[in-house]
């Protein structure tokens, strides 16, 4: 009888490229959990995350047949659920918002939830789902497949189709806001570029690039 | 601190620093508390609430939908696609799960002929006393392909050989199947077969495989469904279907049997030289020689097939 290592996920992968539905099966089994977190963190909801998860698990069958295997599967697949989070993200703020007016039209300033947290209190989801939330894209995508994933730099340097040190900057870059959203910020001042989404205006979150 | 404290920290933390970098961390009460600042935050980070078990089926039973209606039922890769793997290679040309049965009753048929033949030969000779040294000639030629036929099935060789003249001869024009058995070889047949019916969804067994870059022609490993460890599996058996096109009619036909729209040429010509198009079928030239081909829209009248070995269209038909 013909053989595979169902351990291997190139042996997986070869097999289901071929035709073979059970190994298709326990490929996207074995990964669906982490696909759905770098969804659930990138997308910032449950519901958006199973949408875009269910969407990258389709692009992940449409696509495995261009997979060639020069990458690790699991690079190959975070890549997918990156832009399938990004676009779900995309679509929903595309979505008509809802807004709390009173009636005059006046809305009041929503209230920052994370103005008092501490470190301490980052095990609240919610005020991680906001920090993340407040990141530019090429941020978020680079630190959830560094601290979610854990890819190396390179690997996501190469998932994202960037140059390592540009890895290294957007990670940094990302943290250091984390922390300071969450209530660790630096003492005023001492940062060079506070914030890279409003001062761009030298070393920029790219300057690797 | 500066940008570049924060990159050296987060270095640091990802275990990404060299070690002077993390010397120049360690010797810092400044970096040190900033580090266990990013270590908190890529804790708090990793730690993602599971997903709901209905979510997960959910999405695998949309994504094996897709399977089942875009890519099982096509022609798929006809060269490896996982070039380093070292105990399993990618399947040479693969005839979708639906035409299996149809296969092996095209087969069965052909064979039950081709032993027709031969009886009927055989007769022929006897009638004429073996007097007509060309006619002899031509049932010899057709006995033997009909015992290559069943030997490739009994013998054990370890590797499959590029399909020939003949063993294509043996089937039908556009269809070949040469099945080879490596070890214990009584069982191979039987073993096939049960792959062929294991499965109502399809989930039965592959076919045989090359190695990365190899030409169709290049000695396959097995592949199968099964997870025994490859050690404990001495037998094995690799069978490869070849949907071998040679004329215009063949192409037509096998655009009739895809159910995806055909490529624009150009495109497809674009794909194929960035190495992403997987064959559908083999397309043997005047002097035998196989090529992987993708079948394209050369216009809207006509459809070619493009050989993936010079990204060219080498056969054209108008629909």
């Amino acid at each position: 009888v013909p053989i595979i290592d169902t351990t291997d996920d190139r042996s997986l992968v070869a097999a289901a490229q071929a035709g073979d539905r059970r190994s298709l099966d326990i490929l996207l089994r074995r990964h669906y959990d982490k696909v759905h977190a770098v969804c659930r963190r990138i997308a910032g909801s449950s519901r958006d995350a199973d949408d875009a998860a269910q969407e990258a698990m389709i692009s992940i069958v449409r696509g495995l047949n261009r997979f060639d295997g020069r990458s690790a599967f699991t690079t190959w697949i975070y890549r997918i659920a990156t832009n399938a989070a990004l676009d779900e993200l995309r679509k929903r703020n595309r979505r008509p918002a809802l807004h709390v007016a009173d009636d005059d039209g006046y809305t009041p300033e929503a209230v920052d939830p994370l103005s008092e947290r501490t470190v301490d209190s980052v095990a609240d989801r919610m005020a991680i789902d906001a920090a993340l939330a407040d990141l530019p894209e090429e941020f978020k995508a680079a630190v959830v497949l560094r601290d979610v994933c854990d890819l190396d730099y390179g690997e996501i340097a190469e998932a994202l189709d960037i140059p390592v040190g540009t890895v290294k900057s957007r990670i940094a870059r990302a943290r250091t806001q984390l922390v300071r959203s969450l209530g660790n910020q630096p003492p005023v001042g001492e940062r060079q570029s506070p914030d890279p989404r409003i001062d761009r205006s030298h070393d920029g979150p790219d300057h690797h690039d | 601190m500066t940008d570049d404290q924060f990159e050296l920290v987060t270095a640091y933390v990802d275990g990404e620093a060299n070690l002077e970098e993390r010397a120049l961390v360690e010797a810092d009460a400044e970096l040190v508390a900033e580090v266990e600042r990013q270590r908190a935050i890529r804790a708090e980070l990793h730690d993602v609430e599971p997903p709901s078990a209905a979510s997960s089926e959910s999405a695998i039973a949309a994504a094996l939908a897709v399977f089942d209606d875009e890519i099982a039922s096509t022609a798929l890769a006809a060269t490896s696609a996982v070039p380093s793997a070292p105990d399993v290679t990618a399947p040479t040309n693969i005839v979708p799960f639906d035409q299996r049965r149809r296969m092996r009753w095209m087969q069965g048929l052909g064979a039950a002929a081709a032993v027709a033949a031969v009886v009927v030969a055989g007769a022929v000779i006897v009638t004429r006393g073996g007097d007509d040294d060309g006619s002899t000639a031509v049932e010899m030629r057709e006995s033997t392909l009909v015992e290559l036929e069943s030997e490739s099935a009994e013998q054990g060789d370890a590797a499959v050989q590029p399909p020939t003249p003949a063993e294509v001869a043996t089937t039908r024009a556009d269809e070949l199947m040469v099945a080879a058995a490596t070890a214990d070889t009584d069982g191979a047949v039987e073993a096939d077969e049960a792959a062929a019916t294991e499965s109502e969804d399809d989930a039965g067994t592959l076919a045989a495989t090359e190695p990365a870059g190899a030409g169709p022609a290049a000695p396959a490993t097995p592949v199968s469904a099964t997870s025994v460890p490859a050690a404990a599996a001495a037998p094995t058996t690799t069978a490869v279907r070849l949907v071998v096109i040679t004329t215009e009619d063949d192409l037509l036909e096998l655009a009739d049997e895809m159910k995806t729209t055909p490529l624009d040429a150009d495109d497809a010509q674009s794909e194929c030289s960035d190495g992403a198009l997987k064959a559908a079928a083999t397309f043997e030239d005047e002097d035998g020689a196989p090529h992987p081909i993708v079948v394209v829209a050369v216009d809207d009248d006509t459809i070619g097939a493009l050989t993936l070995d010079d990204c060219d269209i080498a056969l054209e038909a108008d629909r």
